[in-house]
């Protein structure tokens, strides 16, 4: 049970107004989260509407409810925070049963493009730190599975590893793919990493990062679940001189993955060819795609986003990634 | 609960850089209660503390679809000799004309910038929330205390590997920041005055015998502050590689009632062939 520490609030009188539009004053937020501290945040701006007009106190409003004083504990208020309001019958069974159901771990599973090539290094990172290092709030002992696979969806590694309070994991993974022969191309794979807690507690920092060592930079992001099949879309601004950017996509699914990549769009008024690729991503495999655009057509979309659509007949993610001409400079988003 | 906003966005306007946002309209008409609505897109540029520039465009919804013409891309010319070393940010922000709640997520869809520059590559970046962010509503009803972090920030003197924090407060009061490393590397506290960005570099908390490291930190204010990580040369800080928000310190659980998980696993099972059950109330 983590105890609030108390925040004190500058200048708050009882009188001040918080929602000009609401009329709400601080003494009545104080009252409704006095007699109703299982409020979540949201339930509270439902009730008194404050918040919703021109959003101007919307974060006085969050400063405010964490710092007013209420009877119940934090962690009292977080477990019935999902319990406010009207329950349905159905929703009241559920909470009932939640209640006493065994714990069991949340697997929380992440999947990223590895990709190999000349001079670039590709590490997974998984932090396990207190809050500003302080010790005394940290997540607790993970358990790290990794499992890297090539752009077939074979598996080329597998390991557990374990991430223990206020330490780090780091894994090489650019060294499980093959990088292509010729230096200017770039080789993908994937890697899953799926974290446990050992015991209960809360993740902290422990959410996997990615991070590309190249020549002269480095770039790093976030783990991320899959996306379900369907559209998406992209849009960048493109000079193809200084730069050149790759689409990579995991197929999730053990099946073939058919992911269909369309570009440039919206053009109809430049009169751009618009071009289509389609790949068949292997179960568990990775596909990299480089967008190219010839000089006359970077220069018709000049001080316009070129847009790209794709689809995926089965779950998915996709990264993008813009890199120097060279490859000595990488940047990594997901979609 | 529907609003008559989407929560406002934050982007960074850092010096060297131009930047072309082209924010997702058609994704807007998605979020409205009846996919009709007359909204604003009002986009603020602020520098030190003033608003530089404010621009509002109006949108017309129906049945989901913009009808309304396409609004031109939101294009910010590189304004560093004209700001100086402290950059400016741009705040977008999408209601309602008339203030109407037909907003029904109003977190809305994510948007991403392009940052460019002649003869270097382009970075992009997907704006942190003004406000309202559910993880760090969390975090703040959990601990009390705002915190995020980079869990991989590195310095290399020879490899001119370099990374900076860049802080914004888009709120009325001025903030106070600090910034910590795993180890016992810290910045001194920095005062980021209403309206207005500072920059920390990190390898400012490395004496100049530290050729390399790596490492995570954390960075905690008095309030809420918009954070982005920059990793850019050392030499030329304005020369970036890449560019990305920051992750909230998580109070989510590690574990999870059993029946819990069971309705989670079949969730996602049917959601993969495309049937999407409601969340019970």
């Amino acid at each position: 049970m983590v105890k609030k520490k108390s925040i004190p609030v500058p200048d708050a009188k009882p009188d001040d107004l918080i929602c000009a539009c609401k009329g709400l004053r601080v003494k009545d937020y104080h009252k409704e989260l006095k007699e109703n501290p299982e409020l979540s945040f949201e339930d509270v701006l439902n009730k008194t509407g404050a918040g919703s007009s021109c959003t101007a106190c919307l974060l006085d409003l969050e400063y405010f409810y964490v710092s007013l004083p209420r009877e119940k504990s934090v962690s009292d208020k977080a477990a019935k925070a999902s319990m406010a309001g009207e329950r349905s019958l159905k929703r009241k069974i559920f909470d009932f049963i939640d209640k006493i159901s065994p714990s069991v771990p949340y697997k929380l599973a992440n999947r990223f493009p590895i990709i190999s090539g000349a001079g670039i290094d590709q590490h997974i990172w998984v932090s396990n730190r207190s809050l500003l290092f302080e010790g005394d709030r940290c997540g607790p002992s993970f358990d790290v599975d990794f499992t890297a696979r090539d752009a077939a969806g074979n598996i080329c590694h597998r390991q557990r590893l374990n991430v223990e309070p206020e330490a780090a994991l780091n894994l090489m993974v650019s060294k499980f793919i093959t990088p292509p022969q010729d230096n200017s191309e770039l080789a993908v794979g994937s890697v899953e990493v799926i974290r446990r807690g050992r015991k209960q507690g809360f993740r902290g920092t422990t959410r996997p990062q990615t991070e590309i060592l190249a020549r002269d930079g480095t770039c790093s992001v976030h783990g991320q679940s899959y996306k379900y099949p369907g559209e998406k879309w992209f849009s960048l601004t493109h000079i193809p001189k200084d730069q050149r950017v790759f689409l990579s996509f995991i197929n999730f699914a053990a099946t073939e993955n058919k992911v269909t990549i369309e570009y440039p769009m919206n053009v109809e008024d430049l009169q751009l060819e618009q071009r289509c690729f389609v790949t068949k991503i292997p179960g568990n495999g990775a596909h990299i795609h480089e967008i190219k655009v010839t000089n006359s057509e970077a220069t018709a979309l000049a001080g316009r986003h070129l847009a790209i659509k794709w689809s995926a007949s089965a779950e998915y993610n996709c990264h993008i990634f813009c890199a120097s001409p060279d490859l000595g400079r990488f940047s990594i988003d997901h979609s | 609960m529907a609003t008559n906003y989407f929560v406002p966005r934050i982007y960074l306007l850092p010096p060297g850089y131009h930047m072309h946002l082209e924010p997702p309209y058609s994704a807007y008409g998605k979020a409205l209660a009846n996919g009709s609505a007359k909204l604003t897109c009002i986009t603020r540029i602020v520098h030190e503390g003033e608003v530089v520039k404010e621009t509002s465009v109006p949108l017309l919804y129906e049945g989901g679809q913009l009808i309304s013409e396409i609004p031109k891309p939101i294009i910010w010319h590189d304004h560093s000799a004209d700001w100086g070393e402290h950059p400016g940010f741009l705040e977008l922000d999408i209601q309602t004309e008339n203030g109407d709640t037909l907003i029904q997520d109003y977190i809305g869809p994510v948007a991403y910038a392009t940052y460019y520059a002649p003869g270097r590559k382009a970075v992009f970046a997907d704006a942190p929330l003004k406000y309202a962010s559910p993880p760090t509503i969390a975090q703040i009803a959990e601990y009390g205390r705002f915190v995020e972090g980079q869990a991989i920030a590195r310095i290399n003197r020879s490899r001119d590997y370099g990374e900076s924090i860049a802080l914004i407060n888009p709120y009325r009061r001025p903030i106070l920041a600090t910034l910590a490393g795993h180890d016992g590397h810290n910045l001194p506290r920095l005062k980021v005055p209403p309206y207005a960005c500072r920059i920390l570099r990190i390898n400012d908390m490395l004496s100049p015998e530290e050729a390399e490291w790596v490492g995570h930190v954390q960075i905690t204010a008095n309030n809420r502050v918009v954070l982005y990580d920059i990793k850019h040369s050392l030499a030329d800080p304005t020369l970036f590689s890449h560019f990305e928000h920051l992750d909230p310190f998580r109070a989510d659980p590690t574990h999870l009632p059993a029946f819990k998980w069971l309705r989670i696993t079949i969730g996602k099972f049917l959601a993969k062939r495309g049937i999407y059950l409601r969340p019970s109330y």
